[in-house]
């Protein structure tokens, strides 16, 4: 863990202490500069700035896996959770983060969420990566299996006999799916 | 089963690379996201497509409960209807997955089977009579 500046405002108008930055190059190009105790939250950055004692301030952190559209999304997250934990560091509040993490996904389209559940996964931030997973699980719960592979973009290689055959074979395990 | 397709995409996909990469949430995502999920759901997985249909063999762990079961199928909860389809649903899973072994042998040999680590089985009769068996 990066210890320069160990906790950079303690009061709630945290911005008149000049806070720590770090910044953070998306795969288009895009650069972010991300508090400290956020981008502490991605476990790519956290152990990039660890294991790497040459780096500066200056330093520029390229994140090509990461596309602009899904950091605003993470950087979203994490922000709202590190809001979280300094208003109460011993226990999040459940209620709060629970209204925040619902209507946070709710604007979120299946593109999105699977965007973003890929940059939850390389940069390592295993809160929002289970958050995430189960939101995509709730949206194919029940769903046709077309509706499945649209939703992974999943290309039907079967024939339509072999697929026939499967329906067939699998049977007992399709009553009562949805209609999309 | 008997395919063993790798997940390579065919080269004809690059037209399209974004929806493309998407696409390719790779094994253990989508074990992640599938264990929000009963597993009855996961064996629908396999119709998808060659690849998603070599998935669910490798599945870590199997959850299959009468509710999620009954859910799954919108079956209406009468006990009857439950059991048989519960019943229909293990069976035809342990003959893919497993092989056509007894309960009672299922039940003795299991947890040494396959490394389980975590068994919990109940088992209801119709008068009440609750077997229950943790390994």
């Amino acid at each position: 863990m990066s210890s320069s500046i160990a906790s950079s405002s303690s009061s709630s108008s945290s911005s008149s202490k000049k806070e720590k930055k770090i910044s953070l190059k998306t795969s288009d190009g895009e650069v972010f500069e991300v508090e400290e105790p956020v981008a502490m939250q991605l476990e790519i950055v956290r152990s990039f700035f660890a294991d790497n004692e040459d780096v500066t301030e200056q330093t520029v952190m390229p994140l090509p896996n990461v596309s602009t559209a899904a950091m605003h999304g993470i950087l979203e997250y994490c922000r709202a959770h590190e809001e979280f934990r300094r208003r109460m560091p011993e226990a999040a509040p459940e209620e709060e983060v629970r209204a925040f993490e619902a209507g946070y996904v709710d604007r979120k389209s299946n593109e999105e969420l699977k965007e973003m559940i890929l940059a939850a996964n390389y940069l390592n931030i295993s809160k929002l990566l289970d958050f995430l997973t189960g939101v995509a699980a709730k949206r194919i719960e029940n769903k046709s299996v077309e509706y499945v592979r649209a939703f992974f973009g999943v290309e039907n290689d079967f024939t339509p006999e072999e697929e026939a055959n499967l329906r067939r074979e699998y049977e007992w395990a399709f009553e009562g799916v949805d209609e999309d | 089963m008997e395919t063993n397709q790798k997940t390579h995409k065919p080269e004809n996909a690059q037209d399209n690379e974004n929806s493309d990469r998407l696409s390719c949430l790779h094994d253990a995502i989508l074990f992640h996201i599938f264990s929000f999920l009963p597993t009855i759901y996961v064996v629908q997985s396999n119709i998808l497509s060659k690849r998603w249909k070599t998935l669910w063999n490798s599945l870590p762990y199997l959850d299959f409960d009468d509710e999620s079961v009954t859910s799954a199928m919108g079956i209406e909860h009468s006990e009857e209807t439950i059991r048989i389809k519960l019943t229909n649903v293990l069976n035809n899973f342990l003959l893919h997955r497993l092989l056509q072994y007894s309960e009672a042998w299922l039940l003795n040999h299991l947890p040494t089977f396959c490394n389980l680590k975590h068994l919990d089985l109940e088992v209801g009769s119709e008068d009440g009579d609750m077997v229950e068996a943790v390994a």
